[in-house]
């Protein structure tokens, strides 16, 4: 493929309803060629951030640039970006190739040109001799790489996707995250794929933008977003967490120490606290753990009250004077002492990590 | 209930269907049999025996013929023109959820809800004002007026379950305005635009009510057979009803068997 | 607008527009307007005023005249002969003003309805809300029965039946059952068999001379309207409702009238709306059934002021009064029945 990806840049963009904000004034950069995620709940304004891009929908403030190219004011047809819907939307009285050529069609290709391009296209997501069938005959994931062929067609520089794998089972869309990466590398267009599936997001994206509300809370790699979250929103929608709120006692080389119900946690600080602040503590289940005599930074005594096999993971229960934590444990066969009713758990320092948050939140 | 009064009560029912049949096919038992007695009245009770002359009898009928031609002329007109009209104004509406689009299909719909011979009579007077008489042009016009209504409602109910996400993925695609319709719309409102067309045909052919009352002094089969009715009845107007449920019935039959074969086409291709 | 033009671009609005605009303009609300317009004038000859004036203008006239020959000064005759001139001249304005009558705009149209025509008005709705409500009780078990009582194929098979008479022509169905309630028709011939009647003898039972007769064809003429739109909200009922009903122990007409009733509320109501308006406004029924002889449907009124009596202002105002009383039903209808213009489309 000739094609290349551009880079996207939303400079200021806000989207709004009456009153009602969908989207508050964001910032983005998206580099050319990057398979990027907007990660977020339903509702959060991610779709409406995707149409501003693809041109569906103008920004009531800011600008959209593609390629270094001010393209606010130019409709979906006149942008090089193509967009695959959440349903597909494949043309259901065409066939696979006319669906695929579509957008040949449209620029003037000629018909001999346009099933040649098709072809070659159906090619390239291994439905190599479909062209002459129905999109109805198709099964749910070749559907989806039609859709994905068809939005090729046009040698879009920038891939737009909405939620395109939430119809399929859960093999199936294992299987076309992989197919997907795969096209992307091989294109080297620039992708957007939008998702409230986190572990989708996590499993394909070189960088993710986590959006809450209309806002962009943070914009990382998957592995440092994972780790290092930069909010208590982001560090509670990506992944797991324990979570305590209560007040900062100690501050030291960006760490901090707060009394919480079930007594004091020391974590990181991902962002500076003071002293006496309101804070959340959040800790992730897979780094709690049994730590017996072993010297760590927090340690809780806690009964084990339910233990759930989720098959290459336990996770187990526990209860404490003030509440309850939750840790997660490779699954290593039977080992009957986590079965004890009293245990010592607990995890490092730089497991835990602390928010300031609002005196009225917390 | 008890079952003792369930059971009762569905003996009643069927039994109360049974007559409501006989009502519906009586008629239509009496009015074909009449068309083979060789009685010059159309009669069942004076039966002098069985005959197929009155069948010839109406294809030598001028007049009869003539107003076949006729209704067949203004049933294609009316065609020609409910269907265009029927298809913008959905159009329209389909993407006018406001006061205005409320307003707009009162107006459409409104048509529907009124006696017919209002709209041939309004239609009559209104094009007087331009010196157009009643004939065949008027009660085209006057039937296309509100068979042009029940166009649109058939457009409009199939343009609620259009999938916009397509006309967006094609716009998306670089489709102009004007292929988005070309491809997507209409392909997609075509079967409807047959049915439509079909049913246009029927109603304007079959029409009575509107016709008389804006025909002047033309003629269609049917104001034809009405005014039979009134003088000069002969079992030919029986032979047209024959005609009729034959055809009809022929007609409905074929209609099923293609739309079934579309359905199955329909449902492979979705 | 700008919604239109986002979604069609403006070359196709536009068509679309014009096409709307000729149809809602030119072919539904122009027409009912100057039919509106045609009720609410008439011709009206001069006034006794003017024939009062037009005799003393004759007489002073001849009076002029009678000088003129009778003076003998050529002054005076020379002021007479203008003075005649002019009243000659006043006289074929007045004549030409009575002769020709003036546009006068008003309600007199409506005002000056015969008390006799007024009756059959009144009649005519009379009699329609009579057939609607006969409509409903024939046709409520029929559409019960296709959409509810019955499995697959015998559902089908009643719906074919119900379709089939519609095959023939409105006019021929309804000449059916003149053939059968004729005086020398069926029903009168199978009497006969029993020795009730006897036509040789023109001993007959003369049904088409009731009222029952008209409302025998007109329901069966219109009866598909009143069982397709109950049909239709029925066939959405999900049954299991009635077996829950029938489970917790309701007698029949208690489920219908909790269960079924209230959920085909709205067929209900499109069905008479229908039925009202098509034997309100029936032509062909009453024409045919009583054969021209009585004047018994107002729409055979409003035939007969166009095109007999040529008086097309009277009969547009009986077509409009007509159209009026439709729109009140359909009103009244729609209010009690608490239903939407877009519940009746369907």
């Amino acid at each position: 493929m000739a094609t290349h990806g551009r880079d996207v840049h939303l400079k200021a963009v806000s989207v709004t309803f009456g009153t009602f904000t969908a989207v508050a004034p964001n910032h983005l950069e998206v580099k050319a060629g990057e398979f990027f995620s907007i990660l977020g709940p339903s509702g959060c304004g991610k779709t409406t951030l995707l149409r501003v891009i693809s041109g569906f929908l103008s920004p009531t403030a800011g600008r959209v640039l593609i390629g270094g190219t001010d393209m606010t004011d130019l409709g979906p047809n006149e942008r090089p970006t193509a967009l695959i819907f959440q349903n597909l939307a494949l043309f259901p009285l065409m066939t696979v190739a006319e669906n695929v050529a579509f957008g040949l069609e449209a620029r003037g290709v000629g018909r001999k040109e346009r099933r040649r391009r098709a072809d070659e296209l159906l090619d390239l997501v291994a439905l190599s001799g479909m062209g002459d069938r129905m999109p109805g005959q198709l099964s749910g994931g070749q559907r989806q790489r039609v859709a994905v062929a068809r939005a090729l067609a046009v040698e879009p520089a920038v891939l737009l996707l909405d939620e395109p794998l939430s119809a399929l089972d859960l093999k199936l869309r294992q299987h076309m995250r992989a197919e997907l990466k795969t096209i992307q590398r091989r294109t080297g267009v620039t992708f957007i794929y939008i998702t409230h599936d986190q572990s989708e997001a996590l499993a394909m994206s070189d960088r993710i933008a986590v959006m809450n509300a209309g806002r962009i809370e943070q914009v990382d790699t998957p592995d440092r977003l994972y780790a290092l979250p930069a909010t208590p929103f982001v560090a509670g929608f990506v992944g797991e967490q324990n979570s305590y709120r209560g007040r900062v006692v100690e501050t030291a080389d960006g760490y901090a120490a707060v009394d919480t119900p079930i007594g004091r946690i020391r974590g990181r600080a991902a962002q500076p606290v003071a002293v006496g602040a309101a804070a959340l503590a959040m800790v992730r289940p897979e780094r709690v753990g049994l730590v017996g005599d072993r010297e760590t930074a927090n340690r809780f005594e806690a009964h084990l009250t339910n233990r759930v096999l989720e098959g290459p993971v336990v996770t187990h229960e526990f209860a404490m004077d003030g509440g309850t934590m939750v840790a997660q444990a490779p699954n290593l066969g039977i080992r009957s002492h986590w079965l004890a009713s009293v245990h010592a758990i607990g995890f490092d320092a730089d497991d835990a990590v602390v928010f300031p948050v609002e005196a009225s939140d917390a | 209930m008890t079952r003792s009064e369930g059971r009762a009560a569905r003996i009643v029912l069927d039994v109360y269907i049974g007559l409501f049949l006989v009502y519906l096919f009586a008629p239509l038992v009496v009015m074909s049999v009449a068309a083979f007695n060789a009685y010059p009245y159309p009669s069942v009770t004076q039966w002098r025996g069985f005959t197929l002359e009155w069948f010839p009898a109406l294809f030598r009928d001028e007049r009869l013929m003539r107003g076949l031609f006729n209704s067949i002329v203004i049933a294609l007109g009316v065609i020609a023109l409910s269907i265009p009209f029927g298809l913008a104004g959905a159009l329209v509406l389909h993407r006018l959820q406001s006061r205005a689009g409320g307003l707009l299909y009162a107006i459409m719909v409104s048509p529907v809800l009124m006696p017919g011979l209002i709209i041939g009579l309004s239609t009559l007077i209104f094009w007087r004002h331009f010196s157009v008489p009643g004939g065949l042009f008027l009660a085209m016009v006057a039937q296309a007026s509100f068979i042009a209504s029940y166009c649109m409602l058939m457009f409009l109910a199939r343009l609620e379950r259009f999938d916009l996400t397509l006309e967006e993925a094609a716009l998306d695609l670089g489709a102009s305005k004007f292929m988005v319709m070309r491809r997507i719309l209409f392909p997609y409102l075509r079967p409807t635009a047959i049915t439509a067309s079909a049913i246009a045909f029927l109603q304007s052919f079959e029409n009575y009510n509107t016709t008389v009352f804006s025909i002047g002094g033309d003629w269609t089969l049917v104001t034809e057979v009405g005014s039979r009715l009134r003088f000069g009845l002969s079992p030919v107007v029986n032979v047209v009803g024959v005609v009729f449920v034959v055809l009809t019935v022929a007609v409905a039959t074929l209609y099923v068997l293609l739309s079934r074969r579309h359905v199955a086409s329909d449902a492979r291709a979705s | 607008m700008r919604k239109l033009v986002d979604a069609y671009g403006a070359g196709i609005t536009t068509v679309l527009l014009l096409l709307v605009a000729i149809w809602t303009l030119g072919m539904v609300i122009a027409p009912q307007a100057t039919m509106l317009d045609q009720s609410l004038w008439s011709l009206e000859r001069g006034t006794a005023d003017l024939t009062v004036e037009i005799d003393r203008t004759y007489n002073e006239l001849s009076t002029a005249k009678y000088d003129y020959e009778h003076s003998k000064d050529a002054e005076a005759r020379l002021a007479l002969d203008i003075r005649i001139q002019g009243l000659t001249q006043k006289i074929a304005e007045l004549e030409l003003k009575e002769k020709r009558p003036d546009k006068v705009y008003g309600l007199q149209n409506y005002t000056r309805m015969t008390d006799i025509h007024l009756q059959i008005f009144m009649k005519t709705i009379f009699y329609a809300v009579m057939v609607t409500l006969l409509a409903l009780v024939v046709c409520y078990p029929v559409a019960y029965m296709a959409a509810l009582a019955s499995s697959g194929l015998r559902a089908t098979l009643l719906l074919l039946a119900l379709v089939i008479p519609y095959a023939l022509n409105e006019l021929l169905r309804i000449y059916a059952w003149l053939m059968i309630l004729d005086y020398q028709g069926v029903i009168n011939g199978v009497l006969e068999w029993f020795g009730v009647t006897d036509l040789a003898a023109r001993r007959w039972i003369p049904f088409l001379e009731s009222p029952a007769a008209v409302f025998m064809a007109m329901v069966y003429t219109y009866v598909l309207f009143m069982v397709f739109p109950i049909y239709n909200t029925l066939e959405t009922l999900d049954r299991n409702q009635i077996e829950a009903a029938r489970d917790l122990g309701a007698s029949v007409p208690r489920i219908h009238a909790r269960v079924i009733i209230p959920h085909a509320k709205p067929g209900i109501a499109v069905g008479c709306i229908m039925t009202f308006m098509l034997s309100a406004g029936s032509y062909s029924v009453p024409q045919i059934m009583t054969r021209g002889q009585g004047g018994d449907w107002f729409s055979q009124l409003v035939y007969r002021q166009f095109f007999e009596a040529n008086n097309w202002n009277i009969g547009a105002a009986y077509a409009f009064s007509l159209l009026a009383a439709c729109m009140v039903f359909v009103f009244l209808v729609m209010t009690v029945f608490g239903i939407r213009l877009k519940d009746i489309a369907r």
